[in-house]
């Protein structure tokens, strides 16, 4: 195997893994360098001895913490590679690329259509689903709000209380005000964190539905490969 | 070589190799296989660790009119070798005390 092909395998492995790109060029950097230094002459040797390119690459994603056999997602693109890949090899001229390319986005639209279909005729199953889990999503955060007010509202009452019982019943009213203040510490402890850790979930749920939507329909990948 | 070279064990002997002198990935390689046997492939996620936790840096010289990228070990992976070497010597009276019937001059 030449430099270039073991590079090559390497390279559409890390990519079909999704491995960043600083990552990605490290890597293809290092092992270009380990040829270009074993020596020209030596490449096929140096192939052998480094072992499967393939192998290298699952290494490489799993040491980043990724999926060495990509997602379903990139499975599929599997499939639709090859027929890339030979029609690359003919080296066709432009006037064709051109072609190529247009046909290309046509099947990308056609497969959209396709997709869009699809989660139209299965909605019967999705939405309730979805719809109940938003419900749930909801209850939880009505209930942690609910919580929040409840604690806020048990520290202040009971302040008042207290500086209202200091004039009446002294110690009573003392024991009383300590555990409002308590109660309107813990609340001011909690409730700020708690807040910055729901909005940020929140945030995060809707970023991962907007990359859900993105990866069922391909948005930007287009840009990505070419 | 009977016996397998642990991570920690590959990590140590990289930083000395690279202590002596800057050097780049095919050199080390070549230098650790005196005595050890590792690939390339085997050293590059040991480079790419050591670098990331900052006991090794990396940078470019020119080299017959193409950057090599040569590793430099730093103050920090100085400080992780010595401690490697102070391991690795106790760890050798250790293991000798058993292997070599060492142990009555302990």
């Amino acid at each position: 195997m030449s430099r270039l092909e073991f590079l090559m395998n390497m390279r559409s492995c890390l990519d079909k893994g999704g491995l960043p790109k600083n990552e990605m060029d490290e890597a293809l950097r290092y092992y270009e360098e380990i040829f270009l230094d074993a020596g020209p002459e030596k490449e096929d040797e140096t192939a052998a001895g480094l072992g499967d390119p393939e192998d290298i690459a699952r290494e490489i994603l799993i040491e980043n913490g990724l999926h060495p056999d990509g997602t379903p997602e990139f499975q599929m693109e599997d499939v639709k590679n090859p027929a890339q890949g030979s029609q690359n090899d003919q080296q066709y001229d432009k006037r064709y690329n051109y072609n190529y390319s247009e046909n290309n986005g046509q099947k990308q639209r056609n497969d959209n259509l396709l997709k869009l279909v699809l989660i139209l005729v299965t909605s019967p199953i999705w939405i309730p689903c979805a719809a109940a889990l938003l419900g749930i999503m909801v209850a939880v955060a009505a209930v942690i709000f609910a919580l929040f007010v409840a604690l806020a509202a048990i520290g202040f009452g009971l302040t008042v209380g207290g500086i209202a019982g200091l004039f009446s019943v002294p110690p009573i009213g003392i024991c009383l005000l300590g555990c409002g203040l308590i109660g309107l510490g813990l609340f001011g402890l909690i409730a700020v964190p708690m807040l910055k850790i729901c909005f940020r979930a929140a945030a995060s749920i809707i970023n991962g539905i907007v990359t859900v939507i993105r990866k069922i329909f391909r948005i930007g990948e287009a840009k990505a490969n070419g | 070589m009977g016996f397998p070279v642990s991570a920690g064990l590959l990590d140590s002997m990289v930083l000395s190799v690279v202590e002596r002198e800057d050097t780049y990935g095919y050199e080390i390689t070549q230098y650790l296989r005196r005595a050890v046997d590792v690939s390339e492939s085997t050293l590059y996620p040991v480079l790419r660790r050591l670098q990331k936790n900052e006991l090794l840096e990396t940078y470019d010289k020119e080299y017959m009119g193409r950057n090599r990228r040569y590793y430099r070990v730093t103050d920090k992976g100085m400080n992780a070798l010595e401690d490697y070497r102070h391991q690795w010597t106790e760890h050798k009276i250790k293991v000798d005390s058993i292997l070599m019937n060492e142990g009555e001059k302990l």
